[in-house]
């Protein structure tokens, strides 16, 4: 900007009104002085156009009142000095009075003019110290208080005033402290900056400054500062939030990929170890490379660490009970994070850094500063848990839990899908073997029974036809032939029920049912629901033994009273529940009938609960589906003769 | 003079009728067993000339007693010979039978004095 000379008289703010007051006396003094030898040879009123310079001066810089005042004093000291003696004043001659008028004429527009032009320079002023502020506030620093001094150097500067500070506010939601007026503190002014009636922050100045500095700040700095203030704020929250979403995004499209690659594992059905060493890593990497440890629970209190990237765990990955800390003796220590997830089954966050517990005394002994556990719950279950430490002073991300949280049902399905494949597996291999055993006991009770039978009477018959005896004693013979082929009669027909009983194609399951209740040791009580018709041959048959194997058990271990037998058949579903009134304490694990019966129902689809408290009776409940489409069981083309 | 015959078999409707067939056809059936323990004792107390060892004693195996009976013959001033029986098929067990001591095996259902005899002459020759 320019500087042109004139400016530099007519400043902003006028010079204190006393320094005026000096200069004007001073004008004037060297004036009268100035004027005396002039007027000793003119002898006219001529010197009196010397107090000009005074006015002039004075006016311009201080404003016209103390311009007018100054020529007022001229003619005053001019009367005072040159006009012999007072009293010809008013005979003397006119055109000294004439010189009066100009000078305070003179006085005037040029203290006018010098407003004016000071007005401007003040506005021009005022518009540069919005602008630099403008520039400081808005600048790509996202950190506004940190620019506040250089703001206020500006102001200072600007105002010439020995200092300015700015006081940032914190925002208080609803407004405390607002709609305040600029007051004194502490021998300082102090604006109050505002906006919607919040308090943003304070300008604060030396008190005392004049009157004419004070109502420019008020009107023209105050309100585009505080607008200023708001907008920085504004722009630097609006920054920080988009450059947040910005890492969330980051941070949520790594996670992303990280559990798309776990998840094709467990698609992809490779060994649970894998998946739990793809998981250690991922969710270490994920939170900064942290160490993580993948714990799994034992029936007995023992841990079993199934995964870790801990160099003073690796060793002991997959070894039960470890004898290194966290886990003393492979033992969960009290307090530790995974005895916490084991007795809340909740996830636990740990801080060592206060708290004198054992947990956080033992973490502090092995340099952890903090650490979350999240469970893995396999259908319900706890299983096991993923343990993240750290041994940084900043403590681990606040969302670390739900962010593992996705590790641990990733986890959860990968078990829960081993354990139903190795059990699958082992069904198949139950009822292979059960096949087999049951054509190997077909085969023996053939052997062992009709044939052998079969064979005696042969042999017996070609003794007879060979020897010569009486013929009562052939008549003996031939009775005993008959008696054994009756009984080869009846054990072949025993063997064919064994294999499947005729009645259940014929007749269906309730006479079946029936049938076996007839047989029972134990009394039975049937009752039947339903009118869905009969259910497919195969429900119908498991529906048959699951009876059958439970009237033998009762008979044999229950020592009850009574059976009671409920088939319920809708569309849908079946259902078989079967109770006694005898001692309980059946051991569904033990009894190799009962793991035969389950395989059967589940290859259906089906699901069966046995239920045996001891001295509570024992209660069977098997359910079966039925899908639409299944042909139901009919009732076989009779033979003409059975 | 007739064959003394030991009939080890574990089912008793066949050791009765074979008892009674072999006796009728002039067999001299000194004594019957249901087990490997019992056929040892009938071996040593009623000196049969022939024993006649059902394939399958239950949970025993009639080879494996075959090679006993064939082991405890050093022991022994007489000779006893033994002949596997069963109701199964010879072709099922043909390598099995050819590695036991055992002379002849016959057909349950074919069992009588006759076929006795000649499977002794076969085993014999």
């Amino acid at each position: 900007m320019r500087v042109s000379p004139l400016s530099i008289l007519v400043r902003p703010t006028p010079p204190s009104k006393w320094l005026g007051i000096s200069v004007a006396l001073l004008f004037l003094a060297l004036e009268t002085l100035l004027s005396y030898p002039l007027h000793a040879f003119t002898k006219e009123t001529t010197p009196s156009v010397i107090y000009l310079l005074g006015v002039v001066v004075v006016s311009i810089v201080w404003g016209w009142w103390l311009g007018v005042a100054t020529a007022l004093a001229s003619v005053g000291m001019f009367v005072l000095f040159y006009v012999h003696p007072i009293g010809n004043l008013v005979d003397s001659d006119v055109r000294d009075v004439t010189s009066i008028v100009v000078f305070i004429a003179v006085a005037a527009v040029a203290g006018a003019l010098a407003d004016q032009s000071r007005m401007r320079a003040a506005r021009l002023q005022e518009s540069d110290l919005t602008a630099d502020m403008a520039r400081l506030l808005l600048d790509d620093n996202n950190d506004v208080d940190s620019v506040l001094p250089a703001v206020a150097q500006q102001i200072s500067s600007a105002f010439d005033l020995p200092m300015a500070a700015i006081e940032a506010k914190p925002v208080v939601p609803g407004g405390g402290g607002a709609g305040q007026a600029a007051h004194a503190d502490a021998g300082q002014t102090v604006f109050p900056l505002e906006h919607d009636s919040t308090l943003l922050g304070e300008l604060r100045v030396p008190a005392g400054l004049p009157h004419r500095q004070v109502d420019r700040l008020r009107q023209r700095v105050v309100p585009p500062l505080a607008s200023l203030l708001y907008a920085a704020r504004e722009r630097a929250a609006m920054l920080s939030t988009l450059a947040a979403r910005g890492e969330e995004l980051q941070a949520l499209a790594t996670q992303q990929a990280a559990l798309r690659r776990v998840a094709t594992l467990v698609a992809r059905a490779v060994s649970p170890a894998e998946v739990f060493h793809a998981v250690t890593a991922e969710v270490s990497r994920l939170l900064d490379d942290r160490h993580t440890t993948l714990l799994h629970y034992e029936a007995d209190d023992t841990v079993t660490i199934v995964s870790t990237n801990q160099p003073g765990l690796m060793a002991l990955a997959g070894s039960r009970g470890p004898a290194t800390a966290p886990y003393e003796n492979g033992k969960l220590e009290t307090g530790s994070v995974a005895e916490l997830v084991r007795r809340t089954g909740r996830a636990v966050r740990a801080d060592s850094r206060c708290g004198a517990d054992p947990g956080s005394t033992r973490r502090r002994a092995l340099g952890i500063d903090s650490a979350v556990a999240v469970p893995i719950l396999v259908e319900g279950r706890l299983w096991g848990t993923i343990i993240v430490t750290s041994a940084r002073p900043e403590p681990l991300p606040q969302d670390a839990e739900a962010r593992i949280t996705d590790f641990t049902d990733l986890t959860a399905t990968a078990i829960a899908n081993a354990d139903n494949r190795t059990q699958l597996i082992a069904s198949r291999a139950r009822i292979a073997t059960a096949a087999d055993e049951t054509r190997q006991r077909i085969e023996r009770d053939l052997h062992d029974g009709a044939q052998q039978h079969l064979i005696a009477i042969s042999l017996e018959l070609r003794a007879a036809e060979e020897t010569e005896m009486p013929p009562e004693q052939l008549r003996a013979q031939m009775a005993r032939a008959a008696t054994s082929l009756t009984e080869v009669a009846t054990d072949l027909r025993e063997l064919a029920r064994g294999i499947h009983p005729a009645v259940l194609g014929t007749g269906g399951l309730v006479p079946a049912i029936k049938m076996l209740a007839r047989r029972s040791a134990i009394p039975v009580e049937l009752h039947v629901d339903g009118s869905a018709g009969r259910p497919p041959a195969p429900v119908e048959i498991a529906a048959y033994y699951v009876v059958s194997e439970s009237l033998t058990n009762a008979a044999r271990h229950s020592g009850a009273s009574v059976v009671r037998v409920e088939v319920t058949m809708r569309p849908d579903t079946f259902r078989l529940a079967i109770r006694d009134d005898g001692v309980g304490g059946a051991d569904p694990a033990r009894g190799c009938g009962l793991t035969g019966l389950w395989d059967r129902v589940e290859t259906l689809g089906g699901h069966m609960v046995v239920t045996s408290p001891p001295d509570g009776g024992t209660s069977l409940l098997a359910t079966i589906p039925i899908r639409a489409g299944e042909q139901p069981a009919l009732p076989r083309q009779a033979p003409a003769q059975r | 003079m007739g064959i003394r015959c030991l009939i080890v078999d574990d089912s008793t409707a066949f050791l009765a009728a074979a008892e009674r067939a072999l006796t009728s056809q002039g067999i001299i059936v000194v004594g019957v067993a249901q087990d490997g323990a019992q056929a040892m004792a009938g071996v040593d107390s009623l000196r049969p000339d022939v024993v006649l060892v059902d394939v399958y004693l239950g949970a025993e195996s009639g080879f494996a007693l075959a090679e006993r009976i064939e082991a405890s013959v050093q022991a022994r001033r007489w000779a006893v010979q033994v002949i596997l029986i069963s109701s199964h098929d010879k072709d099922e067990m043909m390598d099995l039978l050819q590695d036991s001591p055992a002379v002849a095996f016959v057909d349950k259902a074919e069992l009588s004095a006759q076929t006795i005899q000649g499977a002794l002459e076969d085993g014999r020759t």
